[in-house]
């Protein structure tokens, strides 16, 4: 059983507030992930889970266990680090077996137990080499292998891909989605790429400033987000922003006029919508302004325009054409919209 | 780089190097072969009222245009490094013959100058240069986790036993281990021995000079370690705390390996620095129990016949010791930096 509960968690450094009255139960055998830019808390949290830092308030419960005031190794977590955290004077068979030695698991049954992780991780060529003798993935692998090896009840993970390139992300991301469902351990995952967040996630937790924006699985994110920041941040492109009026149902910005949403809310509101929901149009669309940029991306073309202060852009083809300033048009239909207050960001229920 | 801009990249550093360290050794192992021209002696007849008689004088004018003439001196081979005061084969193969036993002759070898300065001097390097590695480690180790605060007062306290100069600072301990002093009244009472005195006695003037060395240069071991500390990967350690690594368990298998190639720079300068140990001798007053090559050369050259070639050639055997004693790291290093 490893359900993790974290009850009104508080990090506070003097004045300085890491993590806000965090509240969160992941079940057991779960895949959540932490989502945020840099400096939002998500790193605070995992590491007040590891025991790597203490907690202000509040309580970490790890199964049935208060977890607060123990040393991280009388957890039964593993952790995987950015930087990987390898042991540079040991092999990577030894590496792998650390924890084991450390843990004083009986030795004859060490050999079975760290192949089995070289295996699962892909490392049977490489075991004999050290650390500075593999490759960012390779060692990334390592440090996968060194957590696996005694299956603890909770894997956390603190921006494992960040330190590789592009491709190898790929790789080794399928590679942790991969184990994750092989071993079927609660695991808590860090990142600031929401692509990640949305491949790798089961539910995914938005933080922003220590405070949860909104959790949820990643289509709920993606379809529903709960505030302007949540939209903003998830999505690529972001979501589009433009601020406006909403009267009887239609919604008026600069450039921008929108009908058929519901007539109840009224006054300043934000309204969003995704740029591969909309399309081009010739006449008609409730975007009509000179086009501000247009943008190659391979599989499609990418129209931007300024409307007001913000700039709203949209997916089309990529065989379409047309000139910066020429006058572009763009049907926004009211079912792709999303109403945000425009004070408090948050989402208005329609 | 070019070759030519790399020979007048080097140039000035190699004239140096040449000026202030080749020449003055090429210079002392050439003297180490010339031995100092005896004086010309003259029967001279002198006479006086009571009648005449031979006497014998120094003929200062000849001995001084031999001196010119020569101003190395005599050449003697290795007559000086075979010479009673150095090497002493013939002493030592007396000694050989003679002793009952390897303890006897171990005795007879302590009673040769050069022996029972090279006996000290291994055993003062053997025994400082790792205790003074170990406790300047522990030292960083645990000034590395006082709390910040006390950090600036905790280093700079650490560091008092380099900044006190060593003439000193072991003038102080000299004091304190005076009969008189607390360190040898607290012996005495220890030992319930009222005549105990550690200046009298050369097994614990031995260790004195010795407790004198780790105290003096372990600031020099913390500072390195020290820095090195700083260095250390904090995810590494997290990660070991996480796998379940008790604190000692993480200096061994994470601190420990990262700062080895440290330790291979602080053994290499304390070595060194041991090998020539001299001040503690002089300042402890301790040559009538502990003598150093270092003295043995100052002794050479400061008494009243200025042995000059003897203190080159002991130089000269202080070198190769030196050289003998740094072998192993070196090699060890050239060939990390060969597999690289």
């Amino acid at each position: 059983m490893a359900r993790l509960q974290l009850k009104n968690v508080n990090k506070r450094w003097g004045s300085f507030i890491g993590v806000d009255n965090f509240n969160l139960d992941i079940a057991d055998e779960e895949f959540l992930v932490l989502l945020g830019p840099s400096g939002c808390g998500k790193s605070t949290t995992m590491r007040m889970i590891a025991g790597l830092e203490d907690v202000t308030d509040g309580e970490i419960i790890l199964g049935d266990r208060v977890v607060n005031d123990l040393e991280p190794k009388d957890r039964d977590i593993s952790m995987v680090f950015q930087s990987y955290g390898l042991y540079p004077n040991l092999t990577v068979y030894e590496n792998i077996r650390f924890p084991l030695r450390v843990r004083k698991v009986p030795k004859e049954k060490h050999d079975e137990m760290v192949m089995k992780a070289i295996h699962m991780t892909e490392l049977e060529d490489f075991m004999h080499r050290r650390p500075a003798e593999l490759s960012g993935g390779q060692r990334q692998r390592v440090a996968l292998g060194r957590a696996i090896v005694r299956k603890p009840t909770v894997f956390l993970m603190d921006e494992p891909l960040s330190n590789l390139d592009a491709k190898l992300r790929v790789s080794t991301r399928a590679q942790i989605k991969n184990l994750q469902s092989k071993l079927k351990t609660t695991t808590v995952y860090v990142t600031h790429d929401q692509i990640e967040a949305m491949t790798l996630a089961d539910r995914v937790v938005v933080m922003n400033a220590g405070k949860i924006q909104q959790v949820g699985t990643p289509t709920d994110i993606y379809d529903m987000p709960a505030n302007t920041f949540v939209a903003s941040f998830i999505g690529s492109p972001a979501m589009n922003l433009v601020e406006g009026a909403l009267e009887g149902g239609t919604f008026t910005g600069e450039g921008i006029r929108v009908e058929g949403l519901p007539t109840g809310p009224s006054g300043n509101v934000t309204l969003g919508f995704r740029a591969e929901d909309a399309e081009i149009v010739d006449t008609g669309g409730q975007i009509s302004a000179p086009m501000y940029s247009i943008e190659l991306l391979g599989e499609a073309s990418m129209i931007t325009w300024r409307l007001g202060g913000a700039l709203v852009s949209i997916k089309t083809n990529k065989e379409y054409r047309a000139e910066i300033g020429d006058v572009v048009q763009a049907s926004i239909p009211a079912s792709i919209c999303h109403l945000f207050d425009t004070a408090s960001g948050e989402r208005i229920a329609l | 780089m070019k070759h030519s801009s790399f020979f007048w990249f080097v140039l000035p550093s190699t004239l140096l190097m040449l000026a202030f360290i080749a020449f003055p050794i090429v210079s002392v192992v050439s003297q180490s072969f010339y031995s100092a021209h005896e004086q010309v002696v003259v029967q001279v007849k002198n006479c006086g009222p009571f009648g005449c008689t031979m006497e014998t004088s120094v003929d200062q004018e000849a001995t001084a245009a031999i001196r010119e003439a020569e101003p190395l001196g005599k050449f003697a081979g290795l007559d000086i490094y075979t010479d009673r005061n150095h090497l002493a084969f013939g002493e030592v193969a007396a000694a050989w013959v003679n002793s009952d036993g390897l303890p006897d002759f171990g005795r007879s070898l302590m009673n040769l100058p050069f022996y029972k300065a090279l006996g000290f001097t291994l055993t003062y390097t053997a025994i400082v240069t790792p205790l003074t590695i170990l406790l300047g480690f522990f030292v960083a180790i645990a000034v590395n986790s006082v709390a910040k605060a006390l950090k600036g007062p905790t280093i700079f306290f650490s560091l008092l036993p380099m900044i006190v100069t060593p003439l000193v600072g072991s003038l102080i301990l000299f004091w304190m281990v005076d009969a008189r002093g607390i360190l040898g009244t607290g012996l005495q009472w220890l030992t319930d021995d009222p005549n105990l005195s550690v200046k009298a006695s050369t097994g614990l003037m031995w260790i004195m000079l010795m407790v004198y060395g780790v105290w003096h240069a372990a600031p020099f071991a913390f500072v390195v370690f020290y820095a090195g500390l700083q260095t250390v990967n904090t995810d590494t350690l997290e990660s070991a705390m996480v796998d379940g690594a008790t604190r000692w368990e993480r200096i061994r298998f994470v601190v420990v390996p990262h700062l080895l190639p440290l330790v291979t720079f602080v053994a290499l300068i304390q070595l060194m620095d041991n090998f020539r140990v001299f001040e503690p001798i002089v300042s402890f007053q301790a040559s009538a129990h502990a003598t150093s090559l270092s003295y043995a050369i100052y002794n050479d050259l400061g008494g009243e016949t200025r042995l000059l070639s003897s203190a080159a050639a002991t130089s000269v055997l202080t070198i190769i010791g030196i050289a003998i004693l740094l072998s192993p790291v070196l090699v060890r290093t050239w060939r990390d930096f060969d597999r690289k």
